[in-house]
């Protein structure tokens, strides 16, 4: 693989994560008020769910197989990236772990309903690519 | 400190060819850094 970056993805996802991570506390007493007072931890339990218009199609992720291959652009990339972003943020507020990820409900099922529809088909996969690694359970090796 | 995930650059044109092996690679690097 090259050495190249591509900015708008990377910093654009990372940007949001770590500015939602800074909301969260880490002291074990912090996370239980946090987790009673419960206001941004609805908010982002909504991101994740309230959408329920998912296509059929999608309602499992569509990743690459071995071999195959997307196009796409640094405004695509850009896009996946913010996507992928806020979902991260709204699963570290919601406390929950990406191994239970919905993919058709949600922020994220309005998100890839919307490409689908569009019929940016690339651009889903590529997302659903990126997830479906994300959100494999950890091997003990990994761990 | 993991590196910054990195896909190849797309400088060239407006759109670049990701293969399933780029995009795996780039997605565990990200994992590693973020999840």
């Amino acid at each position: 693989m090259s050495e190249g970056i591509i900015p708008g993805f990377a910093s654009t996802s990372e940007k949001i994560v770590e500015q939602s991570q800074n909301f969260i506390p880490k002291e074990p007493l912090h996370a239980v008020i946090w987790a009673i007072s419960g206001i941004r931890l609805s908010g982002a339990k909504l991101a994740l769910e309230r959408y329920e218009g998912s296509f059929d199609e999608i309602e499992a992720l569509q990743p690459l197989a071995k071999g195959e291959s997307i196009k796409a652009s640094q405004k695509d990339m850009e896009d996946v990236g913010k996507t992928l972003g806020q979902l991260l943020a709204n699963h570290g507020l919601a406390g929950r772990r990406l191994t239970q990820l919905k993919p058709h409900l949600g922020d994220l099922g309005h998100k890839r309903s919307e490409l689908f529809e569009a019929g940016k088909m690339d651009e889903l996969r590529l997302l659903d690519t990126i997830l479906q690694t994300l959100s494999k359970p950890k091997s003990k090796k990994q761990k | 400190m993991v590196a910054t995930p990195s896909l190849p650059d797309i400088k060239e044109g407006p759109e670049h060819n990701f293969t399933n092996a780029e995009i795996v690679d780039f997605s565990n690097a990200l994992r590693k850094r973020i999840v």
